[in-house]
């Protein structure tokens, strides 16, 4: 199966007394993830199944990857959290992105292509916001092949 | 926007209905209460989709559609006068078990929290996802009357109680449009009941059915180009 692990695009800063729950994206982040989205086009990015985490700017961030899925847009609370076997429970064949946030992201695209859980270890990824990281496999830690790590500047210039 | 309707519209609002009917659902699970999971769950519905959003509506669907089976039963046995504390209580038992079940599970409290976080929709989304439900509504009857099968009157029926919804929630409720909803709701129940049932009650529920199509359907060509110059108030300023 392809799985693809996004990180959510730029989004409000956190103000004081703000729910961090509820920070949407920005114009900004939103017209540069829009590039990305068609820079993913491009890159042949096709999803059945988008899963989201709960957080407004990963809804947001789903939504606009929706003109790639033929699917559903699924919200699952275990992207808000450090990856498990709960999630990965969720993917099952296909193609699938997962919208979700930093620091576990990239802890859940390392620990499935290492099977290690040390995500701040040597080979620890860098997602920027906005980055769409592309693996292949079997969705079990350390059977999946890292395809690809793009980050948001190269999906960009990907869709020019 | 008219007074009132932001407050109608409010996701918070919307999502302590969705969480009261689920715990009604938990708790007895009367026939009441499933039937307020459905209309919460339609609520929730066009509120995203007059906010313009496209998340948690599969979500949402899903919610739906995972109590049809016991809605379904409740109301043939409602129309057919069944008792639900006798014999029929054990078909029903099963039904509630399963949507137990699927509102127990994590994805509707992530479903929940997701729907807690939205923004209350933007005036300027909300007007332009009326117009489109209202156009939508308008295709729908003139395929319906244009060639009246079970599936355009469905589609129509479901057009119509999503814009009547929309302007409930945007506190502009119109009578005409719960009238329209109900004639096709008619239709809808003979419909169902005469697929359930076998020999001549069937051809009897289907003449009658046929006969609620049609009296739905003059009533929409009548109606429809009030449904055309409908507006909320906002929107003629």
């Amino acid at each position: 199966m392809k799985l693809w692990i996004v990180r959510h695009a730029i989004a409000e800063e956190l103000a004081p007394g703000m729910d961090d729950a509820r920070r949407a994206l920005t114009e900004r982040g939103r017209v540069r993830f829009e590039e990305s989205v068609r820079g993913l086009r491009r890159a042949g990015a096709r999803f059945d199944l988008v899963l989201h985490s709960p957080l407004l700017r990963a809804q947001e961030t789903a939504e606009l990857l929706a003109p790639l899925c033929h699917g559903r847009l699924q919200v699952a609370g275990e992207l808000a959290a450090p990856p498990g076997p709960e999630l990965l429970q969720l993917v099952a064949g296909g193609s699938v992105a997962l919208v979700g946030h930093e620091p576990h992201a990239s802890a859940l695209a390392w620990w499935l292509v290492s099977g290690s859980r040390d995500a701040q270890g040597p080979g620890r990824l860098l997602f920027k916001k906005g980055a769409v990281a592309s693996l292949e496999g079997e969705p079990v830690p350390g059977r999946m092949v890292l395809r690809g790590l793009w980050q948001p500047g190269v999906l960009r210039k990907l869709a020019r | 926007m008219p007074t009132g309707s932001s407050a109608c519209l409010l996701p918070e609002r919307i999502c302590e209905e969705l969480v009261a009917a689920r715990d009604a659902v938990m708790g007895d699970g009367a026939p009441d209460a499933v039937h307020r999971l459905r209309t919460a769950s339609v609520h929730a519905l066009v509120m995203l989709r007059l906010s313009g959003r496209r998340a948690l509506r599969d979500d949402l669907r899903a919610l739906r559609r995972s109590a049809a089976r016991l809605r379904d039963h409740d109301v043939q046995a409602r129309d057919t006068d069944a008792r639900l504390d006798t014999g029929d209580e054990s078909c029903r038992a099963p039904l509630l078990e399963d949507l137990r079940r699927s509102l127990g599970a994590p994805q509707t409290e992530a479903l929940l929290s997701a729907l807690r976080v939205l923004p209350a929709p933007r005036p300027r989304a909300t007007r332009r996802a009326l117009r489109r439900m209202r156009r939508a509504a308008l295709a729908a009857g003139a395929r319906a009357s244009s060639a009246p099968a079970a599936g355009a009157l469905h589609r129509l029926r479901r057009r119509i109680r999503r814009l009547r919804v929309a302007h409930e929630l945007l506190g502009d409720a119109r009578p005409l449009l719960a009238r329209l909803q109900d004639d096709l709701g008619r239709w809808h129940d003979l419909e169902c009941a005469a697929r359930a049932a076998g020999g001549a009650e069937r051809r009897r529920l289907a003449r009658l059915a046929a006969r609620a199509a049609r009296s739905a359907l003059t009533l929409w060509r009548r109606k429809a180009p009030i449904v055309a110059r409908m507006s909320i108030r906002e929107e003629d300023r």
